[in-house]
């Protein structure tokens, strides 16, 4: 089959013109970076300490939304010698007085250099003390001028201790699932844990933007916590869960891999025949999906 | 070589007893951080053109690259960036028809500003590249993809055949159907710009 030549490589146009545009379009030069960040595949920072864990505590203020919601997640990182985790979590009010504030993250451990490598945190070393503010392009543009890196160490000192006792769970929570080794480890892939992509997704807040709503953030957030929680899950209950995202996400995007947990599931409890005709469906819906030769090659391989 | 990412990383988790604990996970050639290294900017950029706008499309290539390292040990070695792209388009997709929801069907070019001369440069870049879309928008999906791949991420047509797992003569196929579409929006897409040019 020999290529027809490209368009690009034709006479000048219009066509052209606007084809050639598109070779200026690329990824931001942190855009990347973030992302491997979050899938925990970027190694930042320079030391560890035995802690090695940035504890960030997220402070949510709603004075001008009013709203008082609060927002958590997580994100993680992996480090040189294990992983970092970074749990971003907003409380409440605690800055009522910001009248633009909406997001604000800080760590507070002491001893030593504690390196939290997460998307969107910035970690300033501060006197044994770890700030990490969220990111003005990420979390809260409009906060720049307020809520900007090198305004964080000297909020430490006085928000250290007021954030100490509200910071007590999440240091246990993630305490325990460090000495568990329940989280992360530094054997542990990218967000093999099951609780990794919800805790990404509610960490990686997209900006907040005036002109054009994120709908891909939204839906996929809530897609991946539906087949997350199928994915824990077992036998009936598993197909229960993948029955409610087939109902609340019908078209959605991560169908094929519903489909597929649903036709591994049906294998497992020895329902060949359904596993069969869903496979069917997927096969038809999906032809070209790479999932598709995995799942036959299993069926054939059934007894 | 197995990677150090899938080998560890049991695609679901929590489920260690259940059907994909016994079935073989794939052997990859690369690990799925070489695989991010590799393809993000393709992911992005593939994207883009399949019609995420730029104020979403970094969280859409995290997403594609979160659902990648779920199902790392079930895609096929080789097969890595037809996943990503497949999981791609399907995001796209996704996002196009939420987006449809909430603003007005634009579905030709008519409501397209044109784009006026500018001393920036990167601004008439910027305004070409929305017309680019706008362009790209008037062909289906399946033709669009062919399309991308072909003129803009430069692939053989055999490796486009590859990664869709489609049949060379349906590239080719979709491929020609594609390019006569664009060209014809291109080509009102420039009487509009002559009337427009006409009118001042």
């Amino acid at each position: 089959m020999s290529d027809p030549t490209r368009l690009l490589e034709g006479e000048a146009g219009v066509g052209r013109s606007l084809l050639a545009s598109a070779a200026g379009d690329a990824p931001g030069s942190q855009a990347k970076a973030r992302a491997a960040a979050a899938l925990g595949l970027l190694a930042v920072g320079t030391a560890s300490t035995a802690l090695g864990t940035g504890i960030a505590q997220g402070a949510s203020n709603s004075v001008l939304a009013g709203s008082g919601a609060a927002t958590s997640g997580a994100a993680t990182g992996a480090t040189a010698t294990g992983a970092t985790v970074a749990i971003a979590s907003s409380k409440g009010t605690l800055f009522a007085g910001l009248s633009l504030s909406k997001w604000l993250l800080v760590a507070a451990l002491g001893g030593g250099s504690t390196m939290a490598v997460s998307y969107g945190i910035e970690v300033v070393h501060e006197r044994g003390a770890s700030v990490a503010s969220a990111s003005r392009s990420e979390l809260a543009p409009e906060l720049a001028p307020e809520l900007a890196p090198e305004h964080a160490p000297e909020l430490a000192p006085e928000l250290a201790p007021e954030l100490a006792p509200e910071l007590a769970p999440e240091l246990a929570i993630v305490a325990e699932e460090r000495q568990t080794g329940a989280h992360l480890s530094s054997s542990s892939p990218p967000l093999a844990n099951s609780q990794a992509p919800q805790e990404l997704r509610a960490s990686r807040r997209a900006p907040p933007s005036r002109t054009a709503p994120l709908p891909v953030v939204h839906g996929i957030a809530e897609e991946l916590a539906l087949i997350e929680a199928a994915r824990s899950q077992s036998g009936q209950v598993a197909l229960a869960s993948l029955r409610r995202y087939a109902e609340l996400f019908p078209e959605g995007a991560l169908r094929p891999e519903a489909m597929a947990l649903q036709i591994e599931t049906r294998i497992a409890l020895g329902q060949s025949e359904e596993a069969a005709r869903e496979f069917a469906e997927l096969e038809e819906a999906f032809p070209r999906s790479p999932l598709v030769p995995g799942l036959r090659a299993r069926l054939e391989h059934q007894p | 070589m197995v990677s150090s990412i899938a080998a560890d990383s049991g695609i679901f988790p929590g489920q260690s007893t259940s059907a994909l604990a016994s079935q073989e996970p794939h052997v990859h050639d690369l690990a799925f951080a070489e695989c991010f290294e590799r393809d993000y900017d393709f992911v992005w950029r593939s994207l883009r053109r399949l019609g995420v706008v730029a104020s979403a499309v970094d969280d859409a290539a995290q997403d594609v690259f979160v659902v990648a390292s779920k199902r790392w040990r079930q895609i096929e070695a080789g097969k890595e960036r037809a996943f990503l792209f497949g999981t791609a388009a399907r995001m796209a997709a996704n996002y196009r028809r939420k987006r449809s929801q909430h603003a007005p069907d634009e579905d030709s070019l008519l409501s397209v500003e044109h784009p006026g001369p500018s001393p920036h440069q990167s601004l008439q870049a910027k305004q070409e590249r929305e017309l680019l879309d706008r362009v790209l928008d008037c062909i289906p999906d399946g033709q669009r993809e062919v399309f991308v791949l072909f003129e803009l991420e430069s692939m053989t047509m055999i490796e486009i055949a590859s990664t869709l797992d489609l049949a060379p003569g349906t590239v080719a196929s979709r491929l020609r159907r594609a390019r006569a579409r664009f060209q014809r929006e291109v080509a009102r897409l420039s009487v509009q710009r002559e009337g427009s040019m006409g009118d001042v």
